[in-house]
C-alpha cells in the first residue's frame, strides 16, 4: 500500500490518502459524473481495510459539492462504516454557511460514524 | 410563477435562429469581460477570436468605463452578444449624458463614412495626437472597433429626458466561412433594432444573465463564475450558495438528459430578479417524453421538508448502494433546499420537445 494524492481540478477537490490512516477530501466537488473521480479514491480504501487494522480518519473540507459527489461521498462513507476498522469523519465547513453544516449533519444521521465539526 | 418561465420561452423563441445568445445584465465590471469571451469563443473560428475577444472587451468596457446612469431606478446598461448566420453581433446599451451623445454620434457619423484605407490613417492620426477628444479613450475605442469589424458601426439614441439618452452600438463581426456565392454575399446582419426590444425586456424583466447555446464543462464555469459574482449573500444567509448549487444541477442535468441536435446540447439559462429573490430557469431538448419527470416533480413539489429530507436520505442511500444512475436525487434536494415548489413547462418545436425548469430562490 502506498500514499495516494489525488490532484485538485476545476471541477474536482485535492484527495490525499495517507497510510497512516488519513483521507482528506478538500476544495469543491462538482463534477457531472463524480464517480470516475472518486473511484480511486474507494479502492485505495477497500486496499486499506483488507490491510490495515487502524480506524481511518477522513477530513471533508469542502466548501461546495454537487448531488452526484454526495453519492460518491455516502459511498465512501458507507465502506468505512461497514468495515470492522471503523473511522472518524471531521467535517469542516464555512462558518457562514448553514447548508453545509447540514449536510454534514445529515450524513452522521444516515451512518454510524461518529463526526466531529469544525466551522472555519 | 410560471410567467417566468413563459417569458424565458419567449425569449427563446427571439433566439431560434441563434447558434449562441448571452444578455447580461449585472454587475458591469472588468472581471466579467474573460467570462464573456471564454463563452462567445466555443463558436467562433479560429482566426476570428483574436478579433472577438478585442471587441467584446472594447464594446464591455465601454459599459464599465462610462458607467450607468440610472434612470428610474433600473439599471438600463445591457450587453449581448449573439452568433447568427455568419455574424457574431456585439451589443451594448448604456445610458448617456446630452454631451456624450452629441461626441458619440458625432464621431460615429464620421467613422461609418470612411473606408478601410481612412480608418487606418485617421487612427494612426489620433494615436499620434492623443488629443482626439476630452471624452478620454471613447474616439480612438470606436475607430479601434470600426477597423476590426470592417464593417459600419450600428447606433441608436433614444432621448430619455433633456439631459439623457440611451445609446445602443452593435458591431457586426463576420465569425464564420465567407463562401463566394450569392447567398453569403447577400446576407444581411441583423438591424439594431431587433436587439433593442430584446434589451427592454430583459431590463424590464431585470434578467441578469441569459445564456443560450451549447452545454458542456467549459460553458459551465464562465456561467458559474459570473452566477457568483452577481449573487452575493448580502441580504439573507446563503442566498448566492444556493443559487450557485441550482446552477450547477440544473446545467448539469442538460449536460446528462439534453438531446443532442446537431452535435450540441443546446439549451437554454437564465437568472432573473424577482421580488422576493432570483428566479433561476433552464430549458433543453428532451430524448423521449417529460411524463414521468413532470409526475415526479409535481409529487416532490407536494411535500413538507420532512418528507423530503426523508426522501433525498432514502434515494441517497439507494442509489450508494446500488450504483445505479442517480437520476432525482438532485432535483429533491433542490426543492429541500429553496423550499419553493419547482415548476416545469414544456413545448414542441420543429427540433422536438423542448423541457423548461424554473425556481425561485427567496430571501428567508
Amino acid at each position: 500500500m502506498e500514499n495516494k494524492i489525488i490532484s485538485e481540478t476545476d471541477f474536482g477537490p485535492e484527495i490525499t490518502m495517507d497510510i497512516s490512516g488519513k483521507i482528506s477530501i478538500a476544495g469543491k466537488s462538482m463534477m457531472e459524473d463524480a464517480s470516475l473521480f472518486y473511484g480511486p479514491c474507494l479502492s485505495w480504501v477497500e486496499d486499506y481495510i483488507q490491510n490495515k487494522k487502524e480506524g481511518l480518519q477522513i477530513e471533508i473540507d469542502l466548501n461546495y459539492f454537487n448531488s452526484s459527489s454526495a453519492k460518491q461521498l455516502m459511498k465512501l462513507l458507507m465502506k468505512i462504516d461497514d468495515a470492522e476498522i471503523g473511522g472518524n469523519v471531521v467535517w469542516i465547513y464555512p462558518t457562514e454557511n448553514d447548508v453545509l453544516l447540514e449536510r454534514g449533519q445529515e450524513l452522521e444521521i444516515m451512518l454510524d460514524l461518529p463526526f466531529k465539526y469544525s466551522p472555519k | 410563477m410560471k410567467d417566468q418561465i413563459a417569458l424565458i420561452d419567449i425569449l427563446r423563441k427571439c433566439f431560434t435562429g441563434d447558434k449562441i445568445s448571452m444578455n447580461y445584465h449585472g454587475l458591469f465590471d472588468d472581471a466579467f469581460t474573460e467570462q464573456l469571451i471564454a463563452l462567445a469563443e466555443s463558436d467562433v473560428e479560429k482566426k476570428a477570436k483574436k478579433r472577438m475577444a478585442l471587441l467584446i472587451s472594447e464594446s464591455f468596457q465601454n459599459i464599465v468605463r462610462h458607467g450607468d446612469l440610472e434612470v428610474s431606478g433600473k439599471e438600463e446598461s445591457m450587453f449581448g452578444i449573439r452568433g447568427i448566420d455568419k455574424f457574431l453581433h456585439i451589443f451594448s446599451a448604456n445610458s448617456v449624458s446630452k454631451s456624450t451623445k452629441d461626441f458619440l454620434e458625432e464621431k460615429l457619423d464620421e467613422i461609418n463614412k470612411l473606408d478601410k484605407e481612412q480608418l487606418k490613417a485617421l487612427y494612426a492620426e489620433a494615436l499620434e495626437n492623443g488629443t482626439i477628444s476630452s471624452k478620454g479613450g471613447a474616439g480612438l475605442g470606436l475607430i479601434e472597433m470600426a477597423r476590426k469589424s470592417e464593417r459600419k458601426i450600428q447606433k441608436k439614441f433614444k432621448k430619455i429626458t433633456e439631459e439623457l439618452y440611451a445609446f445602443y452600438m452593435q458591431i457586426d463581426l463576420v465569425i464564420g466561412e465567407t463562401i463566394e456565392d450569392e447567398d453569403e454575399t447577400q446576407s444581411e446582419p441583423i438591424s439594431i433594432k431587433e436587439n433593442e426590444i430584446i434589451q427592454e425586456l430583459i431590463t424590464e424583466h431585470e434578467i441578469i444573465f441569459l445564456y443560450k447555446g451549447d452545454f458542456s464543462s467549459d460553458t459551465m464555469n464562465p456561467i458559474l463564475s459570473i452566477m457568483k459574482q452577481n449573487t452575493n449573500d448580502e441580504n439573507g444567509k446563503s442566498i448566492g450558495f444556493k443559487i450557485f448549487h441550482s446552477s450547477v444541477e440544473l446545467m448539469q442535468n442538460i449536460v446528462r438528459y439534453g438531446a443532442e441536435i446537431d452535435g450540441k446540447k443546446e439549451g437554454i439559462f437564465s437568472l432573473n430578479k424577482t421580488k422576493n429573490g432570483y428566479y433561476l430557469c433552464t430549458g433543453n431538448y428532451i430524448v423521449g417524453d417529460s411524463e414521468n419527470f413532470e409526475k415526479f416533480i409535481s409529487d416532490i413539489n407536494q411535500k413538507d421538508k420532512t418528507e423530503l429530507d426523508l426522501l433525498y436520505r432514502k434515494t441517497l442511500k439507494e442509489s450508494a448502494l446500488n450504483d445505479d444512475d442517480s437520476a432525482g436525487i438532485g432535483m429533491i434536494d433542490l426543492r429541500r433546499v429553496i423550499m419553493n415548489k419547482i415548476d416545469v413547462a414544456k413545448g414542441i418545436d420543429s427540433k422536438g420537445t423542448y423541457l423548461m425548469i424554473g425556481l425561485e430562490i427567496t430571501y428567508k
